[in-house]
């Protein structure tokens, strides 16, 4: 039972990891694309056309538009607006601007309707990127469930680690990144999605603010791939990845043939050296004793390299999983973790700690006992 | 035109066969009995026009697709850059292509599609009105919209219109 409660708090740790990866990854690019803009724009725009009946175009197109109406909307620079610029006064006066049979009288109602639809939409939007780089990235860099799971259940030494050094690191990592969050969000009452995002500093503020947060994705990608080594990269790996499995025990036999073969050319190379070397030595005795130490090295290095070649062939032919399988293994592995990670890290928090308490737990009444 | 839909729709069907084949052209008559079932009729030649297009168009694009999964497939094992062979075999080049391909159409839907919350270009030509406005759709977070004290929106042009009039 202890097994699979540290198994599953080790893996929880590991989503949560990953679902923290995710998070700075989608958090760079809606920084770096601005979708709250975006769909604010679109909103702003229907709302013109419900209040004017006409299109943000036509009005533009207008002939009978005054010219400073037309550059007054022309300069407008969305990804500076947040969402305090959909408030009554400034709308009514807006719309008068573009039109002045526009229809301002119920506009505080109509308002509420279309911040509830860019906020809704944005958040829509933030979860599908999440989803899609969640995925992108367990896809790529084929980090697989099972492959994870597997290795947890079944390597103590492995399991321990990640149940405990590696969970309190994810927590705490998980807990500092909410508490940034938090932090970053009083001017948000609502806490509305991106508004202080969209209209904050300067350019060169969030271009700083962009390359932290790559770095820090970075880095952290790194320490990721170097911890959870063993369940992420094998397809990328393999060299001998074919459909069936004669061909790839074909591959495998003419790699092993090649890696011998270079490895024989090696050895007689440092062999040659070592005779030529031993010719200089003018006493005949010692000559003799070197071309001898010589030929018992060259003997000694083929016979491990045979050894373990024969060794490496055994362990082959035990894994006769063809390429196909290793492909639809790896690829609905990775799928999988990319959909557990885009469950969120709120989600792996909450488990992971659940579990830590629960292994805590039974602690308590053996030394009670003893 | 609007008063002959069925020999509008044949003509219509006629094209998508003459487009895609037997298959294409039972395929869009499906779709027509559903769309209609929907409550949004096939209504003008300029939209099914329109239909026709946008099929063509996947169809090249999937066409396209295909081809290149194909061609990079076969060319993959060859290609040599500065006489070093790519070290990737075909099904890895498979693996990488197919992952890529997931991210890209999950991004596109769930992301980058978000024009489809554009408001119609055309509020004034009836004919476009009716699958615009239900083509746009309303999301309403806690029923905001769908309450009662909610404003009814004026169809698109209303305003226009009325004000022409007066």
């Amino acid at each position: 039972m202890l097994t699979l409660i540290e198994t599953l708090t080790g893996f929880a740790a590991i989503m949560l990891m990953l679902s923290l990866l995710v998070k700075t990854l989608t958090s760079v690019l809606k920084n770096y694309f601005d979708y709250y803009s975006d769909n604010l724009e679109h909103e702003v725009k229907r709302l013109v056309l419900e209040t004017t009946g006409k299109t943000w175009d036509q009005i533009l197109n207008d002939p009978h538009t005054p010219p400073q109406v037309k550059s007054f909307a022309e300069s407008i620079v969305w990804e500076r607006l947040g969402a305090e610029f959909l408030s009554a006064g400034y709308l009514s006066w807006f719309l008068r601007q573009l039109d002045q049979n526009a229809r301002v009288s119920d506009l505080e109602s109509r308002l509420k309707i279309h911040v509830a639809k860019v906020n809704y939409a944005f958040e829509m939007r933030m979860k599908n990127l999440a989803l899609a780089m969640g995925l992108g990235m367990c896809l790529l860099c084929n980090i697989n469930a099972f492959t994870i799971w597997k290795t947890l259940y079944t390597d103590q030494q492995l399991r321990g680690t990640f149940a405990t050094n590696y969970a309190d690191k994810a927590t705490a990592l998980a807990e500092a990144q909410a508490k940034g969050t938090a932090q970053a969000t009083p001017a948000n009452p609502q806490n509305q999605p991106n508004p202080a995002n969209a209209q904050g500093g300067s350019a060169s503020q969030n271009k700083a603010q962009l390359d932290a947060q790559m770095k820090d994705f970075q880095q952290s990608m790194r320490g990721f791939l170097t911890d959870v080594s063993f369940g992420v990269g094998r397809i990328w790996r393999e060299d001998c990845l074919r459909l069936n499995v004669s061909a790839t025990q074909q591959c495998k036999q003419q790699m092993r043939e090649e890696t011998a073969k270079s490895k024989e050319n090696l050895r007689q190379q440092q062999y040659q050296q070592k005779i030529a070397g031993a010719e200089k030595i003018e006493d005949a005795g010692e000559k003799e004793q070197a071309k001898k130490d010589a030929k018992d090295e060259l003997n000694a290095d083929t016979k491990a390299d045979t050894l373990a070649a024969s060794l490496r062939l055994a362990q082959e032919s035990k894994e006769t999983q063809s390429g196909s399988g290793i492909f639809i293994y790896e690829f609905f592995g990775s799928l999988l973790t990319g959909i557990l990670v885009s469950i969120g890290a709120p989600y792996w928090h909450d488990i992971l700690q659940a579990l830590s308490s629960l292994r805590a737990k039974p602690a308590a009444p053996v030394k009670s006992k003893a | 035109m609007e008063d002959h839909p069925q020999k509008t729709e044949s003509k219509w069907l006629a094209e998508v066969k003459k487009a895609f084949g037997g298959l294409g052209g039972a395929i869009m008559k499906e779709y027509s009995k559903v769309y209609s079932w929907k409550g949004r009729a096939m209504e003008t030649e300029k939209h099914e026009k329109k239909w026709v297009k946008h099929l063509r168009r996947m169809a090249w694009f999937a066409i396209g697709a295909i081809l290149f999964f194909a061609v990079a497939l076969w060319v993959a094992p060859k290609v040599e850059i500065h006489g070093a062979r790519i070290p990737l075999g075909r099904l890895q080049l498979a693996y990488g292509l197919l992952s890529v391909v997931i991210a890209v159409a999950l991004y596109a839907w769930g992301v980058g599609n978000w024009s489809r919350f554009e408001p119609p270009k055309y509020p004034q030509d009836n004919t476009n009105k009716s699958w615009d406005l239900k083509t746009t759709p309303t999301p309403t977070p806690g029923g905001a919209a769908a309450g009662g004290n909610a404003p009814v929106t004026p169809p698109p042009g209303t305003p226009a219109q009325q004000k022409g009039a007066n």
